[in-house]
């Protein structure tokens, strides 16, 4: 009996045991398994909720509650900071409200993911409008090596370069620009206006002449063109643009002293000197208007008053090369040498030589 | 000014260089460097040598070798004209006592030494000459002689009589201050590629220029210092002229330097001179800055008897017109005269003042070429270093008209010209012109108008009065008409014109008198002076004035 019963308590001992191990086996199991799913249900919830942010932006967006949209993105992109197309997107729902911020965002897109392109162009289009040229330059290049055949990439380096007073790649590129359009009128006085801030006279001609040829109606075309052939002593060809513009615009004080000049060079000294009196009299303030009509009365050999009106001139601009210049050579020749010793010495202090 | 009818002439100047047989050809080619005076190049000189009456030419020669041997003396080719009639011509300058073999860059004309026959100074890179014509076709080396030291980059030169004493004495023209031994050169860095460029003169400072006094014995003094040249900045000087500029008798000097402000040295007599330059108007422009001058023009160009200025630029410069208004007082009028377009787009060196059609005008002529030849490398292409050359015709002394296109094969090619002198070779009354081309042969422009004027030629032989009456005023009168013309040794871009005085009369056939201001001062009349020919005036033949 002892025996047996000994032995029916080892049995029972060896099922307790593995009763034990069993449970034991069963609450491991139940952790792992809770720990897992709980791990897979946040991951489920976190991935259900990032997805969340940005339909929920398009929505928001598409029902016209931006800021709300942008929130929803900004929190989607702290959990995603390589989603470039989401980055596309708040970059250009920024674009209106907070055009610096924008620009941060387009910038923040490399150039090896898929919205780089446009981006690039945001970037460079944003930079213009808040004339931020400088920062539209880099992604301008980096579009004109991918697209090399797009003019309004070309114009857009003209624009930029020629206000950036760059004018010898302001040239380059407007003539790019024309070569992809031809018939641009734009090209045409942005290579104009280049070679004109160049001293290129004779380059504004033609570029001139085929902007009037596809639409004559330009005014600054005219009288720009104007200039530039009588700068390179076609006058008579000038006389016919430059009298074109001020028939339009006989107020117009840069009109009336390019005719001046114009007029002088068709050697017509009486008409010269009205319309630069003209020019003198509309813009009174205009140095350049005044210093033509001295110059012209000095070529008459009417010295005194050429001196006077000069003199006069050099009370507000006493430190003038363009005025006392001119005004030595007046003094010069109304024989008053002791103005002109001073003027030569004023000059000289300007020049800071000799 | 050349006619309406005559414009209609298919050409007005025909390059007659090869039927005369006038071979020469300018030696300079361009170093791998690019050192800067080979680009400068050189003059030409018209002369009557052998005093035959048919004119030879006189041409500074350069030299493929950009360093300087030591005792070098300039380079000189001689050619002789043998007929006028044909334009023949022969290179005699073997055996005619020329053995330089030195860059030369100017040249001038006159007989220094009162013995009839014409002698010559030439300047070089850092060599310089007196030659004096021996009167039998050789000439001999009289530099260290006559103590003359020929130093630095000389350029322009001209003989004159400052002192009045009947024997020339010699302005000689440095252009930069610049060690050859130590020849600095330029590069510019374009596309990643370094390129060698031409030094430009602001990188260099400039040199004073020398005066000699001649001493009547064929040697002559250094009066630089004392005569007020030395107590100036030195400048870059290019080409030169002597002139009486405001009718007291003494001539003034005339430098156009290259960057800087051209110097107009006022002769206050007892040899001190003053420089006027700003004052008189024609050291700047009309907007007050100094341009890159290079050649000059002497003449009246607006009737008036006041001789003008005119000074040949730099590219993107004008050439600049200055009008003597009187008193040595001078006016900027190159926008008036129509100049200032047609030479914006060009780099002129020759030029000169010559009525080509005798209708009593002075037309203009301007030969132009760049110093650079490597610009297009740089991404410039406008720029061109071969340049067209140009002739204005002179509308009543009121404006200039670009006449290029008319006057021939050769203004419709561009070509790299320099020194221009001006001579009616052939003896037909009508101007021609000689144009040396760098590195390159020579141009003999005959002038080949048809519809022209009267004319009348004058050689002046002075007695108490230098020789060759060089800083003589002529002034002839017919009816209502007056002209004007200076006897000068140095024109143009270190060139020098014919020792003849051309005078075109248009319609007059007649002339009342010949009026000729001496350099010794007097002032003679002479009456029977005859149209359409060459006449001779010798000073004290004349009826006093």
């Amino acid at each position: 009996m002892n025996a047996e019963s000994d032995s029916l308590a080892v049995i029972e001992s060896t099922l307790n045991r593995r009763q034990r191990l069993f449970r034991k086996v069963i609450w491991f199991l139940s952790i792992v398994l809770t720990t897992f799913g709980g791990f897979l249900a946040g991951r489920l919830f976190s991935d259900w909720q990032r997805a969340d942010d940005r339909t929920k932006a398009r929505i928001l967006a598409d029902e016209g509650a931006t800021d709300a949209a942008i929130t929803a993105l900004q929190r989607h992109l702290s959990h995603s900071s390589d989603d470039f197309a989401a980055r596309l997107e708040l970059a250009q729902l920024l674009q209106r409200r907070k055009p610096l911020e924008a620009l941060r965002e387009f910038r923040q897109i490399p150039p090896s993911a898929a919205e780089f392109t446009s981006a690039a162009r945001a970037v460079a289009g944003l930079s213009m409008t808040l004339e931020r040229d400088y920062d539209a330059i880099a992604p301008l290049a980096s579009l004109e090596e991918k697209f090399p055949n797009e003019a309004g990439i070309q114009q857009a380096l003209a624009e930029i370069f020629f206000r950036q007073r760059e004018y010898e790649k302001s040239l380059e590129h407007a003539r790019r620009f024309r070569t992809l359009k031809p018939d641009s009128v734009e090209a045409c006085l942005l290579i104009a206006e280049s070679s004109d801030s160049l001293g290129q006279m004779e380059a504004m001609i033609e570029p001139l002449e085929w902007a009037l040829h596809l639409d004559p109606e330009i005014p600054h075309a005219h009288l720009n063109l104007a200039f530039a052939l009588q700068s390179v002593g076609r006058s008579e060809e000038a006389f016919p643009h430059v009298r074109w513009f001020v028939d339009r615009y006989p107020s117009s004080v840069a009109g009336n002293r390019i005719l001046a000049l114009v007029e002088r060079s068709r050697d017509h000294d009486d008409e010269a000197l009205a319309a630069a009196q003209k020019a003198s009299e509309l813009g009174p303030a205009n140095l350049d208007c005044a210093i033509l009509v001295a110059d012209m009365l000095l070529y008459h050999r009417r010295y005194q008053e050429a001196y006077d009106k000069l003199d006069k001139l050099a009370v507000d601009w006493p430190r003038e090369p363009r005025v006392l210049t001119p005004l030595l050579r007046a003094a010069v020749l109304c024989r008053k040498s002791e103005r002109v010793q001073q003027l030569q010495t004023v000059l000289r202090q300007i020049e800071g030589k000799e | 000014m050349l006619t309406h009818a005559a414009l209609a002439e298919p050409d007005l100047f025909v390059d007659f260089a090869q039927t005369a047989h006038l071979g020469f050809v300018h030696n300079s080619p361009p170093s791998p460097e690019r050192h800067m005076h080979l680009f400068m190049g050189s003059g030409l000189a018209w002369t009557d040598f052998d005093r035959d009456g048919v004119l030879d030419l006189l041409f500074c020669q350069g030299s493929a070798n950009p360093t300087v041997q030591p005792g070098e003396t300039p380079a000189v080719d001689l050619w002789r004209g043998l007929s006028a009639e044909t334009g023949d011509y022969h290179n005699v300058s073997a055996g005619s006592g020329f053995n330089g073999t030195g860059y030369s860059n100017g040249l001038s004309v006159a007989d220094y030494d009162n013995d009839g026959f014409a002698d010559l100074f030439v300047t070089g890179f850092f060599s310089a000459a007196l030659y004096r014509n021996n009167g039998d076709g050789t000439f001999s080396d009289q530099t260290a002689s006559a103590k003359i030291a020929p130093t630095g980059f000389g350029t322009g030169c001209c003989w004159t009589d400052l002192d009045r004493d009947g024997n020339l004495d010699l302005l000689y023209v440095r252009y930069i201050k610049i060690d050859p031994k130590q020849y600095p050169l330029c590069t510019t860095f374009y596309k990643g590629r370094e390129i060698a460029m031409g030094c430009g003169p602001k990188r260099f400072a400039g040199e004073h220029d020398s005066v000699y006094l001649s001493k009547g014995n064929g040697e002559f003094h250094d009066v630089t210092v004392t005569s007020g040249f030395g107590g100036v900045t030195p400048r870059h000087g290019l080409g030169c002229v002597a002139v009486d500029l405001d009718d007291d008798g003494h001539v003034e000097l005339y430098v156009a330097n290259d960057g800087m402000p051209n110097d107009l040295w006022k002769n206050i007599g007892g040899m001190k001179f003053e420089e006027r330059g700003m004052l008189s108007g024609v050291a700047v422009n009309r907007f007050g800055a100094a341009e890159a001058g290079m050649g000059i023009a002497v003449g009246d160009v607006d009737g008036d008897l006041k001789p003008e200025l005119f000074v040949t630029n730099y590219f993107d410069e004008t050439n600049t017109l200055y009008r003597n208004e009187g008193d040595l007082l001078f006016l900027d009028v190159t926008e008036e005269f129509g100049i200032a377009g047609p030479s914006r787009k060009r780099l002129g060196f020759g030029t000169n003042f010559q009525d080509f059609d005798n209708d009593g005008w002075l037309d203009l002529f301007v030969a132009n070429g760049h110093v650079e030849d490597h610009k297009h490398l740089i991404g410039i292409t406008d720029e061109p270093f071969a340049q067209l050359s140009q002739v204005f015709t002179n509308r009543k002394g009121r404006r200039f008209e670009d006449v290029s296109r008319r006057a021939g094969p050769f203004f419709q090619q561009p070509w790299v010209a320099r020194g221009s002198a001006a001579a009616d070779f052939d003896g037909d009354g009508k101007v021609d012109l000689a144009v040396l081309r760098l590195n390159d042969r020579a141009a003999l422009l005959r002038n080949t108008n048809q519809n022209i004027g009267h004319w009348l030629s004058l050689e002046l032989q002075g007695t108490q009065s230098n020789r060759d009456a060089i800083g003589a005023t002529v002034v002839i009168r017919s009816g209502q008409s007056a002209w004007r013309r200076d006897r000068m040794s140095s024109a143009s871009y270190l060139s020098c014109d014919s020792p003849r005085l051309h005078f075109g009369i248009g319609g007059k056939t007649k002339v009342d008198s010949v009026q000729v201001g001496w350099p010794s001062g007097e002032s003679e009349i002479f009456v029977e002076v005859h149209s359409d020919r060459l006449t001779r005036l010798v000073e004290g033949t004349g009826r006093k004035n």
